[in-house]
């Protein structure tokens, strides 16, 4: 008698729901924080905040820096196996 | 020489299925990025090709699941095992060409699934079908992978709109625009390398019924570098209609949910393909792309179609078996050999030129509209 249970991996299912919840989650919050940087950095320059310009623009800067690593790291895990 | 013509024949259809693959997904990969505006249509087909062809080189555990763990092999390897291939291939392409004619996104690769296990229902019964393989790596992880990426993408277009909350709509709506152009890249990626490798399987599958290879082995770097490219071509040739469906009809999208549903839909194939589970990746796009509506209001996922899209999904298994017995059961009729493939191929050929030629005369191809 096969039941769903005996026939489906649930450890590597369950690690692919994980990988694939977790890297879609983790790249939308850094690429909005990314959003919100470089909209708040063109808000505050024109406000003469440049303190506060610079600072979001900075939050842009490393989101992108995390977005390409993300994807890097992403599609190397996938191809290394 | 019978044995190697068919061979070839069962090579070509398989790559022919390939392209139609390519061709009939184009929209899963692209739709949302045009109907948000974050590319031209031309830009994000050209675009989704090329990474179409790139990911097909990734990974090859997708393949391996289809070379053995749908059907065995060894039950297959008897006279006829290449058209029982050739069967269920066939099968899926007069699936995926039919729900093409009528716009409907349905699953190129449960067409290709269901195909194969019907025809080899036919030929052999239930013995040549891997009941483990077939629930544990396709079935269940098919039913599971969409349901993923609606919530995901739910939780993602949630969290989008948390963050980018008071800003002006202009550089938020940049940005995802911006964000698209590596989103829509994953999800051609991704699809390149779940859908080019179910190709790649096939042919694996038929090498080692005809005893080219040996059970349990890897795809020829031909084999991969040909389905690569009949994918990038097929992607490249692109289907209009089932654009339209899969990006404006669904739901009415902002930049910020085409940015979530492709994000959602890419990670979930890319995760997939490393565990090797041969995904649909229809049912998951377009599972992304109601979680990212539903997030913002339940009437914004335009119920009927997306019903429709459900429907379609589940007669495909069903439908493409079912077309696959029958083509095999003509391939007995015709004598078991050569001569079947032939003509169904040559008939094919014609009723899908007579398909092409019928729809170009109702109307010029459709370009998804912006939202």
């Amino acid at each position: 008698m096969i039941t769903i249970a005996t026939v489906v991996s649930w450890s590597e299912l369950l690690q692919s729901v994980a990988a694939g919840a977790v890297s879609a989650i983790l790249l939308t919050i850094v690429v909005s924080l990314g959003i919100r940087g470089t909209a708040k950095y063109v808000d505050y320059s024109q406000d003469n905040r440049m303190g506060l310009a610079y600072a979001s623009l900075a939050v842009g800067g490393i989101s992108v820096v995390l977005t390409a690593t993300l994807i890097i790291i992403g599609i190397y895990l996938m191809a290394t196996g | 020489m019978d044995a190697h013509l068919i061979l070839i024949i069962v090579v070509v259809t398989a790559l022919a299925f390939d392209f139609t693959n390519g061709f009939h997904d184009t929209a899963n990969v692209v739709a949302t990025s045009i109907s948000t505006g974050a590319a031209s249509p031309k830009a994000a087909i050209a675009f989704a090709a090329v990474l179409n062809f790139i990911g097909a080189f990734i990974s090859i555990e997708v393949a391996a699941t289809i070379a053995s763990d749908v059907v065995d092999p060894d039950a297959l390897s008897g006279a006829d095992a290449l058209n029982v291939v050739f069967a269920g291939l066939m099968g899926a392409i007069a699936w995926n060409l039919i729900t093409w004619y009528y716009g409907l996104p349905s699953s190129s690769s449960h067409a290709l699934i269901g195909g194969i296990v019907g025809s080899s229902l036919a030929a052999v019964g239930t013995g040549a079908i891997e009941i483990d393989g077939l629930v544990g790596k396709v079935l269940v992880p098919g039913v599971i992978a969409p349901i993923l990426a609606f919530l995901v993408a739910a939780l993602a277009i949630s969290i989008s709109y948390r963050i980018v909350n008071n800003l002006r709509p202009g550089p938020v709506n940049r940005g995802y625009r911006f964000g698209q152009i590596f989103s829509g890249g994953l999800l051609a990626l991704a699809h390149g390398t779940n859908d080019a490798q179910k190709t790649m399987g096939v042919i694996t599958l038929a090498l080692i019924a005809d005893g080219v290879l040996a059970a349990g082995s890897d795809p020829p770097f031909w084999v991969i570098f040909s389905a690569a490219t009949a994918i990038a071509l097929g992607t490249y040739s692109g289907g209009w209609k089932i654009i339209k469906t899969t990006g404006t009809k669904i739901i009415k999208m902002d930049t910020a949910q085409g940015f979530s549903s492709q994000g959602a839909g890419a990670a979930v194939i890319m995760a997939s393909s490393h565990f090797g589970f041969p995904l649909s990746t229809t049912h998951v796009i377009n599972g992304g792309i109601m979680g990212s509506g539903i997030a913002k209001r339940l009437s914004a996922v335009r119920w009927g179609v997306a019903g429709n899209i459900v429907t379609a999904w589940l007669l495909t298994l069903p439908a493409a078996a079912a077309i696959g017995a029958t083509i095999y059961g003509i391939t007995v009729l015709a004598g078991g050999g050569t001569v079947g493939p032939v003509i169904i191929s040559v008939v094919s050929v014609v009723m899908i030129i007579a398909a092409f030629i019928r729809r170009a005369r109702r109307g010029a191809p459709v370009a998804a509209g912006h939202s």
